[in-house]
């Protein structure tokens, strides 16, 4: 039978998908039984797709302006174009 | 059929702007940059953990990848190329800076890994404005020991696959998996701190009473099957 460990150590395996049909369905089993199991199936799931929703760490406004700054410096100079 | 139309099959649209700056477009050039610039500053900063550090690494990545950009092979796409030259630059300039670190396994004790926060989180996307979760998130991902920060990023933000993920990490596929599993739980248990409901005393005795179901459940309901005979664990 699964345990709660194993649960933790095939999480990522459950949320992306992985693993064969036999383990996933001892997992869904598992966690639909197991409030502990449940609450951190759930959470790790969400927080996966709140970080993905909040985009975070924007490349500051300043950083992007200098990068094209610079890049267009290099694109100048012929030695350095692409072969 | 030309190499660009073989390239545009494949699914990845950068190629074709690969092919035009290979030509000497330099604005199809600018395009991938376009592309790519955020994936490159969130894996520069991620490893630097530092905005100067990320955006020079973010710099020497862009120039890196116009000069040398012949010598990019189409067996992966142009953003895990792209990836594993920004994670180079990056740890080049921790090198200098902090010669001491690294993107080793930081061997974390394995208690780190285990949940702690269980409570239920209700709906933080409605409690917290957008800007505040933002900046939960950042801080939650920006705590985490490096190895686990850069793994998250590339795995659950930028969305590459684990191939890809490990290739621009230049980790075996495993270790890789290991990695993002820890940083998934660790972030869900920062995460936890500011999202959870507080517990109630109605919400400890409907977790008690669910544990006392579970326990008298467990060993009389066939789990579907192939999973019978073994010895029941821990709950």
């Amino acid at each position: 039978m699964i345990r709660c460990q194993d649960v933790l150590d095939n999480l990522s395996c459950y949320i992306d998908g992985d693993g064969s049909e036999e383990l996933r369905r001892q997992l869904e089993w598992h966690i639909a039984r197991c409030p502990r199991c449940h609450v951190v199936f759930d959470t790790t799931q969400r927080t996966l797709r709140i970080i993905a929703d909040a985009d975070p760490f924007e490349v500051p406004l300043t950083a992007s302006a200098r990068l094209y700054e610079r890049l267009a410096q290099v694109m100048a100079r012929p030695g350095d174009a692409p072969a | 059929m030309t190499r660009t139309t073989i390239a545009a099959d494949k699914g990845d649209p950068d190629l074709v702007l690969v092919e035009s700056a290979l030509q000497g477009d330099n604005r199809a050039f600018e395009a991938l940059v376009r592309h790519n610039e955020k994936r490159v500053y969130r894996t520069t900063l991620a490893i630097t953990a530092n905005p100067a550090d990320a955006e020079e690494a973010m710099q020497e990545t862009f120039i890196k990848a116009f000069v040398n950009l012949a010598s990019f092979r189409r067996d992966s796409r142009f953003s895990t190329w792209i990836t594993r030259i920004a994670v180079n630059e990056s740890l080049q300039i921790l090198r200098r800076r902090r010669p001491t670190d690294s993107l080793d396994d930081p061997q974390t004790p394995e208690a780190m890994f285990r949940p702690q926060r269980i409570e239920i989180w209700g709906d933080p996307e409605r409690r917290f404005a957008a800007q505040q979760v933002k900046e939960i998130v950042e801080h939650g991902i920006a705590a985490l020991p490096r190895t686990y920060r850069v793994a998250i990023v590339l795995r659950d933000i930028e969305q590459l696959s684990n191939d890809e993920a490990a290739q621009a990490l230049g980790l075996s596929v495993p270790a890789l998996k290991s990695r993002v599993l820890r940083a998934r739980l660790m972030l869900r248990e920062a995460l936890a701190e500011k999202f959870q409901n507080p517990p109630t005393l109605r919400s400890r005795l409907a977790r008690a009473a669910g544990m006392m179901r579970h326990m008298m459940a467990m060993p009389f309901e066939r789990p579907p099957r192939g999973s019978a005979g073994k010895q029941e664990g821990e709950r």
